[in-house]
C-alpha cells in the first residue's frame, strides 16, 4: 500500500512538472482517523500530499464533469474508472482531457464498522498487513480488512481500473463469490416484509441528498425532487415523499448504476442503498447480461432502441 | 440551585416516573446508531453517546410540519391551524451544546417582535434535562464557541456523571419540581468535589480555544478571498453540515394539495442547495459551490454575531464527524483565524 502511495506521488508529480495535466485529483490524509479526503493539486510541489489506503472511499469521477477547461489526471479504482466509462458513454465527458492513474483496489474499508466494533471513540488507526489496528485511549482492535470492508466492496465485481493512461500496482483477484448475495438475501422475504424493510429504511432519509450529490452518475441539471412546477413528489420526510424519492433515483439509476457505492457510504443515515441499487443491476443483469462501464462505446440497455425489438404484448 | 445526588440504581425508576406524564426524548439506538428520539422505556436510553447521529431540534422544529390544512367545500374555505401540541416533552439526557444550538434557536423563533407560533407553541412545553460530557470527544470543540462540557444554560435540571450516582442540579422552578421523590439525597460534598473534578478532567480533553472574534473580524475581509475555491473543489454540495446542525434553521414553505383540499408545510431547508436562492426569474444570486460553502460559514461566524450576538455554530463536531469527503470545520475555522 505504502508503494502504491508512493507511485501515485510520483506519477502526480510527473504529470503536473511536465504541464501533461494542470491538475491531479487524488486522495490526502483526512483530519479524522478511518477517513482520507479528496484533494485537488495543482502544483508540483504538492504532490506529496496524495495518499493511497483503505480509506480512500469516494469516487473521484464525481469532480470530473465539472472542470471542463482543464487536463485533469485522476486517481481512479476500479469503480471510479467504471463510473468514468458511463460518463463517456453517455457523452458527459471527453476521454482526451483525462489522465487516468488506475490503481488497482483491495476493497474499502468501512470506517462505520470498525468504530461500532470498537469499545471506545478510535484514536488513531493504521493497516498492518491484512488487518486494520483500531486504538483509543484505553483499547486496541485488530479487524481482518475482509471483515471491515464496505458492502458494497465485498461484492465488487471490477476491482482493477477497466480504463486506465497508466496502471499502478499489481492488479488484484477478485474475491466476490456473488455479487447479489445482499439483494438475494432481502428477495427471499415476503413481499410485505419487503415493502416494511423499504418503507423503514426510506423512512430515515432526511433528504440530504448526499447520495445524489456523491454519485457520479446523478448528474441532471435539474434534479426531479428540485423541480417545483409542478412538484413531482411531496416535499417533506413523509413516507410518500422519502420512498418517492428514494424510488425516483434508483430508478434514474437502472442500467447506468456502476456499483461503487458511493451513496451509501455517504449517506448519514445508513439506509440501505447497496439494496436499493443492486436490485435493480440484477434485473438489469438478467434481463440484458449488462454491466455498466465496462466497455466504452458500449451503451445502457434503457438507452438504446431497436425498431423490430419485442414488447410486453408481442414477446 | 438545588443540588441532590442520585444512585446510578436509581435513575431509571426516575425516567420511568417521567414517562408516565411526558413525552421523553432521549439518545437511543435507531439502525445501527444512536440518534435523538422519542422513547417509551427507560431501557432504551444509550447514556455514553454524547453526539446523537440527529440532534433534538426536530422536537420543537420538525424537519416536516404542517402549518394548517385547508378544506374547500362549494365556496366555503376552511382553515385548520396544527399548531397546538397538549402534551409536555422533555429532552433527556440532552448535551451542552444541544442546549445551546436550543438557545440560539429561540434568539431566532422567540424575539419580542416576532413570535413563531409553532416553535414555541413546542418550547414552551418542553423541558431539558441535560448530563455533562465527562469525556468530550476528539471532535467537540464548544469552549471555543462559548460553551462547555458542563455548561447547563437552556436546563432544567442537569445531571453530572460522579461515579456511582449523579448529581442532580435543578436550574430552573421546573427542574426544582422534577427533582423530587424516591432515589433523591442530599448531595454531599464529597458528591460536589466530584462533580468539579469531572469537569475540570472534561476540559482538559478538549482543545485551546479558537478565537471567534478574530475569525469574525478576518471574515469581514473574505468575500472575494480564493479560500472559499478550495473548500468548494471538493464540497459534494449535500446537505449533511446544514441540516444534521443542531443550530441550522432555515426553513421552506410549500402549498401541497389541491383546488379542494390540501396543506401548508414547513420543511427544513439549506443553503447548501442551489434551489435554495433560486429566483422566481430563474436568477440565482449564489450560483455556484463558492458561494454557498461561504454561506454557511458567514452566516453561522460573521452575520449571526452582527444579527445575534451569537455564534451560530456550538462545537458538537456533527457537520465534521459526517462530512462525506471530510471538509474540517475546525481546520477551515483554524485556516480562517490565521489568515492575513
Amino acid at each position: 500500500m505504502q508503494e502504491l502511495a508512493e507511485a501515485i506521488r510520483e506519477e502526480g508529480k510527473r504529470l503536473l512538472e511536465s504541464g501533461e495535466v494542470d491538475l491531479v485529483i487524488g486522495f490526502t490524509v483526512g483530519t479524522l482517523p478511518l477517513r482520507a479526503a479528496p484533494v485537488f493539486v495543482r502544483r508540483a510541489e504538492d504532490a506529496e500530499q496524495l495518499v493511497w489506503n483503505s480509506f480512500c472511499e469516494n469516487n473521484l469521477a464525481v469532480y470530473l464533469r465539472d472542470i471542463r477547461d482543464k487536463r485533469i489526471a485522476v486517481v481512479a479504482k476500479g469503480c471510479d474508472t467504471r463510473a468514468i466509462v458511463a460518463l463517456i458513454n453517455e457523452h458527459q465527458l471527453d476521454r482526451d482531457k483525462i489522465h487516468i492513474i488506475g490503481v488497482p483496489c483491495h476493497g474499502m474499508v468501512d470506517r462505520r464498522t470498525v468504530a461500532r466494533r470498537a469499545p471506545g471513540q478510535v484514536l488513531a488507526v493504521r493497516e498492518e498487513g491484512e488487518e486494520i489496528v483500531a486504538e483509543g485511549e484505553s483499547f486496541s482492535i485488530r479487524l481482518p480488512r475482509s471483515k471491515a470492508l464496505y458492502r458494497s466492496c465485498a461484492a465488487c465485481t471490477h476491482p482493477n481500473p477497466v480504463i486506465y493512461d497508466i496502471l499502478l500496482g499489481e492488479e488484484v483477484a477478485v474475491w466476490a463469490e456473488d455479487p447479489y448475495a445482499h439483494v438475494r438475501e432481502i428477495e427471499l422475504k415476503p413481499a410485505a416484509e419487503r415493502a416494511a424493510y423499504f418503507a423503514t429504511e426510506a423512512q430515515r432519509c432526511i433528504r440530504c441528498y448526499a447520495c445524489r450529490q456523491a454519485c457520479p452518475m446523478c448528474y441532471c441539471e435539474e434534479c426531479f425532487v428540485d423541480h417545483t412546477t409542478p412538484r413531482w413528489i411531496e416535499s417533506g420526510v413523509t413516507p410518500a415523499g422519502l420512498q418517492g424519492w428514494q424510488i425516483g433515483r434508483a430508478y434514474h439509476l437502472t442500467g447506468r448504476c456502476v456499483a461503487c457505492g458511493a451513496c451509501e457510504r455517504s449517506c448519514p443515515m445508513e439506509i440501505d442503498l447497496v439494496y436499493l441499487n443492486g436490485k435493480l443491476r440484477k434485473e438489469v443483469w438478467e434481463l440484458y447480461g449488462f454491466q455498466t462501464g465496462l466497455i466504452v462505446g458500449e451503451l445502457p440497455p434503457l438507452a438504446v432502441f431497436q425498431p423490430d425489438e419485442g414488447s410486453d404484448s408481442t414477446p | 440551585m438545588t443540588k441532590k445526588r442520585i444512585a446510578k440504581e436509581h435513575i431509571n425508576a426516575f425516567l420511568a416516573r417521567l414517562l408516565e406524564d411526558y413525552i421523553v426524548y432521549a439518545p437511543a439506538e435507531e439502525a445501527n446508531y444512536v440518534t435523538f428520539r422519542q422513547i417509551t422505556a427507560p431501557e432504551e436510553v444509550v447514556w455514553d453517546c454524547l453526539v446523537t447521529r440527529k440532534p433534538p431540534k426536530d422536537v420543537v422544529f420538525p424537519q416536516t410540519e404542517t402549518l394548517f390544512t385547508y378544506t374547500k367545500d362549494a365556496d366555503v374555505l376552511r382553515l385548520q391551524s396544527m399548531e397546538a401540541v397538549e402534551k409536555e416533552r422533555i429532552l433527556w439526557g440532552v448535551r451542552p451544546c444541544d442546549a445551546q444550538a436550543m438557545l440560539i434557536q429561540d434568539a431566532v423563533f422567540d424575539t419580542p417582535e416576532d413570535r413563531d407560533v409553532y416553535y414555541t407553541n413546542k418550547r414552551e412545553k418542553t423541558w431539558l434535562i441535560g448530563i455533562g460530557c465527562n469525556q468530550p470527544l476528539s471532535t467537540c470543540f464548544c469552549t471555543s464557541v462559548g460553551g462547555g462540557p458542563f455548561k447547563k444554560d437552556g436546563m432544567d435540571l442537569f445531571l453530572t456523571d460522579i461515579g456511582e450516582a449523579y448529581l442532580a442540579e435543578a436550574l430552573t422552578a421546573k427542574g426544582k419540581r422534577l427533582l423530587h421523590g424516591r432515589g433523591f439525597r442530599r448531595a454531599t460534598k464529597a458528591d460536589l468535589k466530584a462533580s468539579d473534578a469531572a469537569e475540570q478532567t472534561a476540559l482538559q480533553r478538549l482543545p485551546a480555544p479558537m478565537s471567534m472574534d478574530i475569525i469574525k473580524q478576518h471574515l469581514d475581509g473574505m468575500m472575494d478571498s480564493p479560500f472559499w475555491d478550495e473548500i468548494q473543489a471538493t464540497c459534494l454540495g449535500c446537505g449533511i453540515c446544514t441540516l444534521l446542525c443542531p443550530v441550522c434553521y432555515c426553513f421552506d414553505i410549500v402549498d401541497e394539495g389541491t383546488t379542494t383540499c390540501g396543506q401548508r408545510v414547513r420543511n427544513w431547508d439549506t443553503c447548501q442547495y442551489s434551489i435554495y436562492t433560486l429566483e422566481a426569474s430563474g436568477h440565482n444570486p449564489r450560483p455556484g459551490g463558492r458561494q454557498r460553502v461561504r454561506q454557511r460559514l458567514m452566516h453561522k461566524f460573521n452575520y449571526h454575531l452582527v444579527n445575534q450576538n451569537l455564534v451560530g455554530c456550538v462545537g458538537c463536531g456533527r457537520c465534521v464527524q459526517l462530512c462525506p469527503v471530510n471538509i474540517d470545520l475546525r481546520q477551515l475555522l483554524a485556516e480562517i483565524g490565521a489568515a492575513e
